[in-house]
């Protein structure tokens, strides 16, 4: 193998790994990257087996070839070479020699034979979106995934295809029995796939770190038990969940019988102040709406009694409801707008939490019981 | 040539799961059990290399040269359809605790990597504790189809009766001295070495390996007869072994307390009499033997028997080597009473 290749562009693909890709002492042959040469490219391939990045760089390559080396030292070599053109040559003790201008490094590799093979992916279907609605996307469902639920089905985020009066979207779906979340965005393709699409939640922190918000392309690609994610030249491939995700339409209420709209920047400071005086996170927050008022209020017997009033336009009779106080906040920073509306039909049945001015999201809260 | 994992002797155990495996029937809650060394840590990635192995004709799997068995079979486990859950060479407790086993059942609920059927192969299961059988008990029950578990261990009483009762209970015994000396011979041992070593191996191929070389033997033969000497000794000299095995690590600790099993062994079947003494693990002792036989036989071997499982135990906690040592000898010793100087031979001046 040798080749000429960009240091810049080398290292883009050797820092994706960095922040792709987790560390295990227990299978250190992981901590490798396979650099794989062949006409004009160089490609590399990395995994930790629940994820896995597979990128492209453009080289000058005069005898294709394969090898597996250390990532993070490939990296930080990288990084620091003086010189923007980088030769990379193989000897046949698997050694790979890096030089750009005055600093020449021999990295002692291993022979591709040793690096795990991945599966052949083979995308069903396809979707593109823009990078910045799949990162809202993402922000506005991942906080409510379960941690470790036993049902696996609820500990990742579901993806399914919606017709909505805009035109079809692409729709993430996140619950934990507690809360329910659903963000959807316009997409290009077709994604008639059946139910189980399920993106576990580790997967989702790692691709929220990946999109940049800018309106670039991405395209998801649904394959047999993992989803493929491409962007430019990059190719990040996700082991999906294998569960099935549980029918979430049925707890979405379709009549309400009390509508409150709220401002959200206000309802959020003020749960934030009265939850100060919970000692147990899952005691409830009391919540008195009346037409004009809402008054909010945390008793603790054991700390003493905090009460708030905010402005709140109700339509319906005067309402008094519980609510974990640290579920609904977290929803309100899902809804993006400046107001929010919820909409229940009594005190215990599920409150359904919305962007009155924006249909791309809503949420499902459950009440508590006061007692 | 096929880089499959030595497995012999077990074939009758393993021919339905064989079959089974075969036809992509396979169980989704193994026990294989079965005394240490017999080779059920083998026996169960074999069976779990049949749901991976990419050879086309179903007869000819598991093949052990393709890149899926291969990556199986590495020393770092690296296909992830054949996972090894197993305590961490690197920390001093050899435990299984419940950050681990959630660690596996999250694992468990992703999609399979590309393999027919996953397994997860516990070794051993019994070093789970008792939080860490039941976070297990309910993906052990009812694992997303293609995914089972096969745990293995020589101490199925430490388990959990809810979780041996979830499981289809493989008992493997120890392999035949014949077949264990065969293979050692088409391995290139000498046939009068190989005998040797499959005798004295008591049923264990690849403890039977190593001492097929001679050094091993000898070595074997010394830290035996050191441990001997301690036991005829004064108390100063029985506390100079435990210092002594205490000081060469864990490792030869647990060789000490295999000792010692084997000891009793011996004790046991010359005891029971007939021409069990034949298999006898330490032929060359007969004749301080039989005193050893008519103190222990049979409540004492019953007693250190637990005394070794114990001391097995306590290792596995990080109890302090030489600690456990000077109990072991103290309580051998105490328990052989007036025979314990019977086999201290001292060395040839």
């Amino acid at each position: 193998m040798e080749l000429y290749i960009d240091r810049d562009a080398l290292g883009r693909a050797l820092g994706r790994i960095q922040r792709v890709v987790e560390k295990r002492s227990t299978q250190p042959v992981l901590a490798n990257v396979l650099l794989h040469a062949r006409e004009g490219l160089l490609r590399l391939t990395a995994t930790d087996t629940e994820v896995a990045y597979i990128g492209q760089v453009d080289a000058n390559v005069s005898s294709g070839g394969e090898v597996a080396v250390e990532a993070d030292a490939l990296f930080r070599i990288v990084r620091k070479l003086p010189e923007p053109t980088v030769h990379l040559t193989l000897d046949d003790k698997q050694r790979l020699t890096i030089t750009a201008g005055r600093a020449s490094f021999t990295l002692n590799g291993l022979s591709a034979e040793e690096y795990p093979a991945l599966p052949p992916f083979e995308a069903r279907e396809r979707a593109t979106v823009r990078d910045g609605d799949l990162l809202r996307a993402i922000e506005q469902t991942a906080f409510s995934i379960a941690t470790e639920d036993v049902r696996w089905g609820i500990n990742g985020a579901h993806i399914e295809q919606v017709d909505t009066d805009a035109g079809p979207r692409l729709r993430l779906v996140a619950t934990d029995r507690h809360r329910l979340a659903t963000s959807q965005i316009p997409f290009e393709g077709q994604v008639a796939f059946p139910a189980r699409m399920l993106v576990p939640r580790k997967a989702l922190g790692v691709l929220q770190n990946l999109l940049s918000g800018s309106d670039d392309e991405v395209t998801l690609g649904f394959g047999e038990g993992a989803v493929q994610v491409r962007r430019d030249t990059d190719q990040f491939w996700f082991r999906l969940l294998d569960g099935e995700f549980p029918d979430y339409k049925a707890v979405i209420p379709s009549e309400h019988s009390h509508t409150m709209l709220l401002d959200r920047a206000e309802l959020d400071a003020t749960l934030d102040r009265v939850t100060i005086l919970l000692t147990e996170r899952a005691r409830p927050v009391r919540f008195a709406f009346a037409d004009g008022t809402l008054t909010v209020d945390v008793e603790n017997v054991d700390r003493g009694k905090v009460e708030e009033a905010l402005p709140c336009e109700l339509d319906g009779e005067p309402i008094t409801v519980g609510f974990n106080g640290r579920y609904l906040r977290e929803v309100l920073r899902a809804v993006h707008g400046g107001r929010v509306r919820m909409q229940l039909s009594h005190a215990l049945a599920p409150c359904l939490v919305t962007d009155p001015d924006v249909e791309d999201a809503f949420f499902v809260v459950m009440p508590m019981r006061l007692d | 040539m096929s880089a499959l994992p030595l497995l012999i002797g077990h074939d009758r155990a393993l021919a339905p799961l064989r079959r089974a495996a075969r036809e992509g029937r396979q169980h989704h809650a193994l026990l294989l059990q079965g005394p240490e060394g017999i080779g059920k840590r083998l026996a169960a990635l074999h069976l779990a290399l049949f749901g991976v192995c990419d050879a086309e004709d179903p007869a000819a799997r598991p093949c052990g040269v393709c890149k899926a068995c291969r990556d199986a079979m590495h020393p770092e486990h690296l296909h992830p359809d054949v996972g090894f859950v197993e305590p961490d060479p690197t920390k001093k407790t050899a435990l299984l605790d419940v950050g681990r086993i959630r660690q596996v059942v999250s694992g468990a609920g992703l999609a399979r990597w590309r393999g027919r059927f996953r397994t997860w192969i516990i070794d051993p299961a019994d070093a789970m504790n008792a939080a860490a059988q039941n976070a297990l008990l309910k993906t052990l029950e009812e694992p997303n189809p293609g995914t089972g578990f096969i745990l293995v261990t020589a101490r199925p009483k430490a388990l959990l009766p809810t979780i041996r009762s979830r499981c289809l209970q493989v008992r493997l015994t120890p392999v035949p001295t014949p077949a264990i000396a065969q293979w050692l011979q088409a391995r290139g041992v000498a046939p009068d070495d190989a005998q040797e070593a499959a005798r004295r191996a008591g049923g264990r191929p690849g403890h039977a390996l190593t001492l097929s070389e001679p050094e091993a033997m000898a070595h074997r033969t010394e830290a035996r007869d050191a441990l001997l000497r301690a036991l005829g000794g004064t108390a100063g000299e029985m506390f100079q072994w435990g210092e002594s095995v205490g000081k060469a690590g864990r490792t030869a600790a647990r060789e000490a307390l295999d000792l010692v099993d084997e000891l009793l062994r011996d004790v046991v079947l010359q005891g029971a009499g007939g021409d069990h003494a034949a298999r006898a693990l330490h032929p060359d002792l007969a004749d301080g033997f039989d005193r050893w036989v008519t103190v222990l036989w049979p409540d004492g071997v019953a007693r250190l028997t637990d005394t070794v499982a114990d001391a097995r135990r306590s290792l596995d906690l990080n109890v302090s080597a030489r600690a456990v040592m000077d109990a072991l000898v103290l309580q051998v010793a105490a328990e052989l009473g007036p025979a314990r100087t019977a086999l201290a031979r001292r060395p040839i001046p």
